[in-house]
Parts: C-alpha cells; structure tokens; sequence
C-alpha cells in the first residue's frame, strides 16, 4: 500500500486547510488509506450555504487540495458544520468516482478518547494552555483526566462533540457558544484552548 | 485644559455638564460612555472603567475568545479610560456635552499593551529622544451616498447612489463636488469648533468619492484628529440623512485611502528631510525611506487590515502593489517630494481608509525608526508606472495570511511595535480572515459581499 501524501495550492483558503487536516487525520485510518489510494479523479465539495469550495484531486495516491472547482467536475453539495450531503451533481459522468467518494466521506474519525490525548500531546506544549483538562462525556459518564490535574480546565459533552472538538472539527469557543461543549475554568485558558482547537482544525498544532 | 486641577473652571466656562469619552480599539473603532462632569472629574487621573470586552471584541461585537494576552482581564473585567485632559473639547453643536480622547490603562494606570494610540506615544517619545519630531498631514478619502444608514441596511447595501453629478470616474470635478457643498460646509463648521484644522476638500477619482486634507500637526494629534473627523463626518451625514463610509471598497473600482504626508523636524523646528546639496533628500531622510521599503510587507497588515482593504491593492486603481518608492510618484508606495527645505517630505500612499491610524503611524515610525538605527539605503528610485509590472517584481502581500506572516517574520518592526502586540494583532487578523470564509465571503467574486458592508460600512 502506497502511503499517501495531501498537498495544498498556495494560499489556501480555510476550507482547503481544514479538509487537508481532516484528510490527514483520516489517513492514518487503514479503511480510508485503502480506498483513497485507489482513487484516481476529482471531486468538489460545495457548502451549501455559504461559497466556500474545495476540489481534490486523487492521484495514486496523492491527494491535492484547491479552491476552485473545475467544470462539471463531480460535485458534492453539503453542510460543512454536519457534513451532512444534500445532493450529488454530474454523478452520471463519474459513477465508480461518485460511488467511492461516498465511501470516503464516512467519519474515520478514531474514539473521543484516542483524539484527545493526541490533541493534547500537542497542545500541551503551548503558551497559557491549562495544564491539566478533566473531559467528562455525558453519553457514558465517563472521564479522562490528562496533564496535571491540580487546577485543570473542566470540559463536557457528548461522545459525538468530544470526538469533533477533539478530532479538528470543532474550535471549542464556537462549540461553548452553540452549546455543544460546555466548559469550566479561567478564560484565558479557555482561549488558548480555544487557539489549539483551531489551530488544529486549520492543520497547524 | 492643560491639567486637572482647572478642569472645574474649564467645564464652567465651556457649559460642559457631560463628557464623552473615547478610546480607539485596535480595529480603529471609538468606544467610550457620554459621562456626568461630577463622575469624569472624581475619576481622574485614571478615568472611568470600561468592560475589558470593549477593547478585544472585533468589529461585530465577538470577543477574542480564541486568542489571549497578558493584559486582558480574567473574566470580562474592567479596565479603565484615562483621560487625556489637553483633548478636551467642547462640542459646539451639543451645548452642554464636550470630548476627551483617552487611553486604555489597567487599574494601576498602566497602559495596556493593546492600546494603539499609547503604543503611537510610545513612539513618539522614541523619536523625541533621538531629537526627532514628526510632523503628519493625514488625506481622508471616503464615500458620500444619499441615502441614510437605515434605508442602506434595509436594502443590503444594494444599489448605492453617490452623491455626485457625474457617474462618470472623474476626478477634481468642481461639478461633482458642489452636491456635497452642504454636507461638507457642516462636517467643516464641526471640525473648526473641535480644533480639527483642514485644509482642503475635493472630488475624488471614484464616483461620489472625496477627500478631505487635514493640517499637519504631531503623530498622535494627527491620528486624534482622524478619529474626530471620522466621528463627527459619520454625525452629519447622520443627522442629513446621508451616509459616509471609510470602508476601504464600498464598491468595486477605486477605493479609499488614507495618505499619510509626513516628515521629521529637530527639536527647533528645523526640516531634517531636505539637504540642498544632494538631490533634495538628507542621508535621514534616505535612511527613513530605506527602512519603509524594507518594512512595507510587514506593514500591510495594520496599513491594510481588512479583507476589504486589501481588495484595494490592484493595479490601476489608485493604490499602490509593491514597495517602491519614486520622486512625486504616485503610483508607488512611497512618493518623496524633495525640491524645497519646508515641504520635502513622504507620502506614504499604502493606508487604506479603514486602517486605526495609530496602528496606521505607529507601523510607518517603526520602519523609519529601524531605518536610521539600521542605517539602511534605500533601492534606486522608481521612476516609471508602478503598476502591471512584470512578474519578477516582488508585489506587497494582498491575502490576510501573507500580510500576517510578513508582519510575524519583520524582525525589525516586531522590535519597535512589541512583539506580544504583532502577535495578538495577528490573531485578530486570522479572526476576520476565518469568519470572512466562513460566514458566506467569497474570495474568487469580485464583488462587495454582503458580509464586507454589514461588518465595515456604518462602522469604519
């Protein structure tokens, strides 16, 4: 199995960085591995309620993401926050691809708890981060405690909204103010939280 | 007022029973409380308190909540507005109300480090102490619609009538002004009460597009007044039912801009710019112009700092892409004007009309700051078309990322400005970037987006 690579245009525009982030998550899934790296076409990802765009290109096993979509490239019309698709246009002139790409939008994401200690292996070493995080899951009652537990920020919710807010999907001050995390601790660490999670759905931490 | 002592007898003599206060946040908006005399004077020297939130929200009112600083109080707390008393004026127009320009400061009256006009000070007093003084002529361009902010707002911004004769792009047309007459003779009638000095107003290049000249004085006097001209214009066009907007690019062609005229002076006065036994400019000046050059991709960011002022940087449209500078030039960045020792002088034409002109004057003296430290030299001077270049020319940054990155890898300017204030700065610029994409701008479109006018038209 050919290992893939993503690359990115220059000057990319957010959408481009966070599906190159999300891409590189996902590739270190053997199920997403396998089948792109047999991909060979383009797809468009259109928002559907606001302009942004992104195309990828499949290539051996190399994956490149742009902004502009080409002319009657396969299209794929969906809310970017859910990922939800809406509707499939010029499927008819690329089935296999559209097939596949269908495939390839499932979420590769790994468990809550497996996203989280990689977030914060990472964000741990930032400036004004909290230096302990106790995450508490509504769906089980479950917790996990990483860094030091003295004075830790506190988050909460679901599996579902851990897993996005940990996994790049999420940035936490958006996910605070839509209520799907909720979060105990002081704001300046909430802030460089809220940065990491960010950082780390553009593809930076 | 010079101090707070005589301020009792100040308000007296002026009628002044409530004090607006007004500071500037880094996204070049004022903010301040209409405050009862009794209350300004028992809170001096430090000034009223003001949630911390005034001065790190952006401009539609989200916090900084994904990016921190030292200075910022822990839970929405307060921080203070401290007076500068020899800003107090009167109104005029208002006959009990007057004005004060303040500082953000912390409880122990520390300025905070977020604060752009004690960050401009700062720099001043840097100058000073080489025995410099700057003298800044500051050009307003703005545009002048006929309908009021309401009736704007209801429609979307759709369909913007100018307030002008001719529809087509001239410029200096006495004709195109004369609609503007009545507005301006009232904006003019306010700035003379206030102490704002003008000295010129015409119709400029765009349609329903002027432009007001402000008297040189000292950088933060300078940018003071920038603040209170865009106040009261933003008032009268108000109070007629009209609407001015600074915003960079209400509309797709020619933007505005804000030229920023400026030279330095020894601690008597004397032009340290012009050296008639050379070609007009003194190694200082020379120096100065040197560190713009090498300073101007960093400084795009707080010169240009909206996704809409950076669609301004597009060849032919009256503003400049790259970092040339040329003898009265002005399709460069940077134009000298060296034929006589009182008025040779920059004019650095790279600020767009909605930049903080703090930040604005505070970016342009940290390159000329670094200039003459370094001792640099500048490049030859560009005396052709600075514009349609071939692509071997390098172009100033024009995408929010590349403008930040400049910002973030100018050693030079991180040294003069602070490097905690560039990094926040650029935070803030990430912010605007992220929710333009995704709350519904479109880059690839030529067009305003609707975006663009609810967040810059009524506020900038």
């Amino acid at each position: 199995m050919t290992e893939l690579t993503i690359s990115v245009e220059d000057n990319p525009v957010p959408v481009v960085l966070v599906f190159a982030a999300r891409m590189r998550r996902f590739a270190s899934s053997p199920a997403f591995e396998r089948i792109a790296g047999r991909l060979a076409g383009t797809v468009t990802l259109q928002s559907t309620a606001t302009p942004e765009t992104v195309t990828i290109e499949f290539k051996q096993g190399h994956i490149h993401l742009y902004r502009r979509a080409p002319e009657h490239s396969l299209t794929v019309y969906l809310d970017l926050d859910t990922g939800e698709v809406k509707r499939i246009s010029h499927a008819w002139r690329h089935p296999l691809m559209a097939l596949r790409v269908r495939t390839l939008m499932r979420d590769y994401s790994p468990r809550w708890q497996d996203s989280a200690k990689h977030f914060w292996q990472a964000a741990s070493q930032l400036q004004g981060i909290p230096p302990g995080v106790k995450i508490h899951c509504l769906d089980d009652n479950s917790t996990l405690e990483l860094g030091t537990p003295e004075s830790a920020m506190e988050i909460e919710g679901t599996a579902g909204n851990l897993a996005a807010l940990f996994g790049g999907e999420l940035i936490l001050a958006d996910a605070i103010l839509k209520k799907k995390i909720a979060t105990a601790g002081r704001m300046q660490h909430m802030a460089v939280f809220s940065e990491a999670t960010m950082m780390n759905l553009l593809g930076a931490l | 007022m010079e101090d707070s002592t005589s301020l009792s007898d100040w308000l007296d003599r002026h009628h002044v029973d409530i004090v607006r206060t007004f500071a500037t946040t880094l996204d070049g908006v004022g903010v301040g409380k209409y405050v009862h005399r009794n209350k300004f004077a028992s809170t001096l020297p430090r000034g009223h308190a003001i949630s911390d939130m005034a001065a790190a929200m952006d401009l539609a009112g989200t916090p900084h909540l994904t990016f921190w600083h030292e200075d910022r109080q822990p839970a929405f707390g307060d921080i203070y507005l401290r007076p500068d008393l020899t800003t107090l004026i009167s109104d005029g127009t208002d006959s009990n109300l007057g004005h004060c320009i303040c500082d953000f400061v912390d409880a122990a009256e520390q300025p905070s480090s977020l604060c752009s006009r004690s960050l401009l000070r700062h720099l001043t007093n840097d100058l000073a102490d080489r025995g410099y003084q700057m003298k800044v002529g500051i050009e307003l361009e703005f545009f002048l619609f006929q309908d009021s902010y309401d009736a704007l707002r209801r429609r979307q911004y759709r369909h913007l009538n100018p307030v002008t004769q001719s529809h087509h792009s001239n410029v200096y047309l006495v004709r195109n002004a004369y609609p503007a007459t009545s507005y301006m003779r009232e904006v003019i009638s306010r700035l003379e009460w206030k102490g704002v000095h003008w000295e010129a107003w015409n119709d400029e290049a765009a349609t329903g597009q002027f432009e007001l000249n402000l008297e040189p004085t000292h950088p933060v006097a300078a940018a003071d007044n920038v603040m209170r001209t865009r106040q009261i214009m933003y008032e009268v066009a108000h109070d007629m039912d009209l609407a001015v907007t600074f915003m960079a690019m209400p509309r797709t062609g020619i933007g505005n801009g804000m030229h920023i005229h400026h030279s330095l002076a020894d601690v008597e006065d004397r032009p340290l710019f012009h050296d008639q036994t050379t070609n007009g400019r003194s190694t200082t000046m020379e120096q100065w112009l040197a560190g713009l050059v090498t300073t101007m991709p960093g400084a795009v960011s707080m010169l240009c700092p909206s996704i809409n002022a950076l669609r301004r940087l597009k060849d032919f449209a009256a503003a400049p892409t790259t970092s040339h500078w040329g003898e009265d030039n002005k399709t460069a960045s940077l134009r000298t004007m060296s034929s006589s020792s009182h008025s040779t002088r920059i004019e650095h034409r790279l600020a767009a009309g909605d930049a903080n002109p703090y930040l604005a004057l505070a970016v342009i003296i940290a390159g000329g700051l670094a200039g003459i430290d370094q001792q640099l030299v500048p490049p030859e001077p560009f005396d052709g078309i600075a514009w349609g270049l071939p692509k071997h020319y390098d172009r100033l940054p024009d995408t929010v990322p590349a403008a930040s990155q400049a910002l973030l890898d100018d050693a030079l300017l991180s040294e003069q400005l602070g490097t905690d204030l560039v990094e926040y700065w650029t935070k803030s610029r990430r912010q605007e970037w992220l929710l333009f994409h995704r709350e519904g701008g479109d880059p690839d479109s030529p067009d305003i987006s609707q975006w663009e006018y609810e967040r810059y038209f009524d506020l900038i």
